[in-house]
């Protein structure tokens, strides 16, 4: 005896059955069963393999059988039929094909039920040809008597349009009919696939903003009525005529609509479209507390006040006075326990500090990022900072000895996705501020006393310290010169194999030590690591630098070497113009004294070589000039060196066949690399769960 | 345009799924484990919103059953697809009379059907509970 679909679920939910095994026996059997003829018993596997594919097993094999048991006269097959079909036919499978007639006939049915269930599954799979072959019967659709009929077959002209475009243009005006129909849930359909298109292309659809603009006044339905408000800020972009006749009908609905959703979205739409109306603002204003306060027992809680930061986010950037007033609110929304708001709360942060509020905020940012719960955003938060302190080029900063040592603090978090754009604010910051050079060199030295720890994949931020110690080593003082010395002098740098540019910065670092320092001891020291250094480290590069730097103190002159002393400086962007060309770049350099080509007249380029105008001051006459100009051709014809341009039509879109070869490896190793990927995700914990529990409690 | 409405249990295991764009199965699977997952280790207090890489999810539990909606869209109007689904729990209420996941698995037709009386094409299209349970009867006729 064969099981039924619900012998299958029973089956699956007895406890101690091990499920795998029982699965398959299950799978195997629906192969034998789906190649019987009889339809019944075709229909029975159909059945089973759907459940099955909600655990994660294949239908596509079964496609054609699918499309037998859908062709059954009877109701019920044809109903297990097409749901199946609907969750397993891929968008470009040529059993469409087949099918296309199946829907035709189906359509002009005449009875309601079975071209309803035929419309749902030709909404999951229509494709280009399916939507061209039926689109009149759909039309014809449209004047269907039952309104049924008629909601469906405007839902679906969407995809229909989707996927052939072209009929567009035929249908849209009956289609935009229908936004009069007399039964509300034809004109809900409508509004949807109008929304829809409007997304893509709302000129298109401008012209039946009147229709809208009725049924935006008259409807209850608050579904239609978010989509109607979303629907006008898409025609409101092409059509800023329209935004006159909106205000009215905006300050009503949000007035007087009692819920959540719609006063949200209308807020929405006015952020978006009536960015300067101060009426508007000052009734959004008061509607805000309700949001971000709200204790109202339908909506939970938390669940406003995302809603009442995702507000605030379009206020204040539409005008940044609001921010003063809710700090103290973002600050408490960054502390909540939902991390879906604390991270909207980052998204405020980053568009409300000023100067005066920046040093509070970025230590308030620091003391979440040690807390434990917020592991997850933790680069989130180092990000914001890093942002915040960059900003404008470091617009909002005050105090830059406060902002290197929060750097520094932000180096000990050891996050190594932010390390390059660390170290790259830290050097741009110590070049440009020359007041801070000083305590910079020495928040250094205290930094890199514990090197060791600084240790990471590519050591941005140590090379950075370094950097910043040897370049800047005239600030320091006698003792800490001698401090810096011993520092880079140790052992323990060869023995840590760090990354190569640390070294590189390393020998650098000596090397510019010794020119400040001058003394005979601390000359031997120099050269004695250099020498160290040359042979210990791994890396060639390296070795090269302080073979040449031990070279260049062993052998000059210390006097000469003093230019090293000099400091590195920003240059301004407007510094090039200060400089003039020298004379041996000529003005008038004569490269190609002619026109490069000329367009004939059929459309086709002539290419030349010269330039009239590059003669320019020389006085030759027409004689002269030709023959200089074919003299200076064959000269370039017999120049091995010179690029001809190629003569002749330019086509466009030509790709190399190389080109193409490449492409089509990629594609290939993209969708490998895919499928390694995709692990199966762990099971999730135990629960004990009351199946029979009804989902709302009495 | 909805992308996926899912009803998936606490146990990890899809009771319902309709798919508004095309997926493979294996990225079906794996995005109903990895979402069912993170509901799991949400509290009751916390709002019912997600981001799961390039979807918003919103998502309500009813007794044993998550009701999981995603969408592939900016500035969506999360608060109504709660209300969505919990006309869509109320529907099915209505027709089984205190519905609860075992009816769901053993009628998984109908509640495929409901669904599509509701939503096509990722649009909700129709909200009024008695219009689709007229369909639903007139379905349960012509079987």
């Amino acid at each position: 005896m064969s099981k039924s679909a619900t012998d299958v679920i029973k089956g699956l939910r007895k406890g101690k059955i091990d499920r795998t095994a029982f699965l398959t026996t299950v799978y195997s059997e629906i192969r034998e069963e789906v190649k019987s003829p009889d339809l019944a018993t075709k229909t029975n596997a159909i059945r089973k393999l759907f459940i099955l594919a909600l655990e994660g097993y294949d239908m596509e094999w079964a496609s054609f059988h699918i499309l037998e048991v859908m062709s059954s006269q009877k109701f019920s097959q044809k109903h297990s039929g097409l749901l199946a079909a609907s969750q397993c036919f891929k968008p470009n499978s040529d059993i469409l094909f087949l099918a296309t007639n199946f829907f035709r006939r189906e359509l002009v049915a005449n009875n309601t039920i079975d071209t309803c269930i035929a419309i749902n599954t030709l909404a999951c799979i229509v494709n280009a040809d399916m939507s061209k072959e039926l689109l009149n019967d759909c039309v014809t659709l449209l004047n269907a008597s039952k309104p049924i009929l008629r909601k469906k077959v405007c839902v679906l002209f969407y995809k229909l349009f989707l996927q052939y475009p072209d009929g567009l243009v035929i249908c849209f005006e009956r289609l935009a009919e229908k936004l009069r129909d007399e039964s509300p849930g034809v004109v809900m359909g409508t509004v949807n696939t109008i929304y829809e298109l409007s997304r893509l292309n709302p000129a298109f659809v401008l012209f039946t903003a009147q229709a809208l603009y009725e049924i935006l006044n008259t409807t209850t339905n608050n579904f239609v009525l978010i989509k109607l408000i979303k629907l006008f800020v898409e025609l409101a972009k092409v059509e800023p005529r329209l935004l006159k006749k909106l205000s009215g009908p905006f300050i009503r609905i949000l007035t007087s609509n009692p819920a959540k959703s719609v006063e949200f979205e209308v807020i929405r739409a006015i952020c978006a479209v009536f960015p300067e109306s101060e009426d508007m603002l000052r009734i959004i204003l008061q509607k805000l507390p309700g949001f971000l306060d709200s204790h109202d027992p339908n909506c939970k809680f938390y669940i406003v006040k995302y809603l009442g930061l995702v507000v605030l986010h379009k206020l204040i950037q539409i005008n940044r006075d609001y921010a003063e007033e809710y700090r103290i609110f973002i600050m408490e929304a960054l502390q909540s326990k939902d991390v879906t708001i604390r991270l909207r709360a980052l998204e405020l942060i980053k568009i409300t500090t000023t100067n005066k509020s920046l040093i509070e905020t970025i230590k308030n940012l620091l003391i979440e990022v040690e807390k434990p719960i917020n592991a997850g955003i933790k680069e989130e938060l180092i990000s914001t900072c890093l942002y915040l302190l960059s900003l404008n080029q470091y617009e909002l900063v005050e105090d830059f000895k406060w902002m290197f040592e929060v750097l520094l603090q932000i180096v000990n978090f050891k996050t190594s996705i932010h390390e390059a754009q660390l170290s790259s604010i830290m050097l741009d910051v110590v070049l440009r501020v020359e007041e801070l050079r000083e305590e910079a060199c020495e928040l250094s030295l205290n930094a890199l006393e514990i090197f060791d720890t600084l240790k990471s994949e590519k050591c941005e931020a140590l090379t950075a310290l370094l950097f910043i110690i040897g370049e800047f080593s005239n600030y320091f003082s006698e003792g800490n010169l001698i401090k810096a010395l011993s520092l880079v002098t140790k052992p323990r740098w060869e023995l840590l194999n760090f990354h190569e540019s640390v070294y590189n910065a390393l020998s650098s670092c000596v090397f510019k030590i010794f020119i400040r320092a001058k003394e005979d001891g601390v000359f031997k020291a120099c050269v004695k690591k250099l020498e160290e250094n040359s042979v210990q480290i791994e890396h060639m590069e390296s070795q090269e630098r302080s073979l040449l730097y031990l070279n260049i103190l062993t052998t000059s002159d210390k006097e000469k070497l003093n230019f090293v002393l000099k400091p590195f400086l920003p240059i301004h962007p407007s510094a090039q113009s200060l400089i003039f060309p020298p004379d041996a770049l000529q003005q008038n350099f004569i490269v190609n004294d002619d026109e490069l080509f000329t367009t004939k007249s059929d459309g086709t380029l002539e290419y030349h070589y010269y330039r009239e105008e590059d003669f320019g001051d020389i006085q030759m006459t027409d004689q002269e000039k030709k023959a200089a100009k074919l003299k200076i051709k064959e000269k370039q014809m017999q120049d091995p060196y010179y690029i001809k341009p190629k003569k002749g039509k330019k086509k466009k879109g030509k790709k190399s066949k190389k080109l193409e070869g490449k492409v089509e490896e990629i594609k290939e190793t993209a969708e490998v690399v895919k499928e390694e990927e995709i692990k199966k995700p762990e099971a999730p914990k135990k629960y004990s769960v009351n199946r029979a529990e009804p989902l709302i409690p009495s | 345009m909805i992308s996926f409405i899912l009803m998936v249990n606490k146990q990890g295991q899809t009771r319902l799924a309709q798919y508004y764009n095309y997926m493979t199965i294996s990225e079906r699977a794996t995005l109903e484990g990895e979402l069912v997952r993170k509901c799991l280790s949400r509290t009751e207090n916390q709002c019912s919103f997600l981001e799961h890489h390039q979807f918003k999810v919103i998502y309500r539990r009813y007794a044993s059953l998550y009701f999981i909606v995603g969408l592939e869209e900016e500035d969506v109007n999360e608060l109504s697809y709660l209300e969505f689904i919990h006309n869509l729990v109320e529907t099915l209420d209505k027709y089984f009379e205190n519905v609860c996941e075992l009816d769901i698995m053993f009628n998984i037709e109908k509640a495929h059907f409901a669904l599509d009386e509701m939503v096509m094409n990722g649009s909700i299209f129709e909200t009024n509970k008695a219009t689709i349970l007229g369909q639903i009867y007139a379905l349960d006729k012509a079987n």
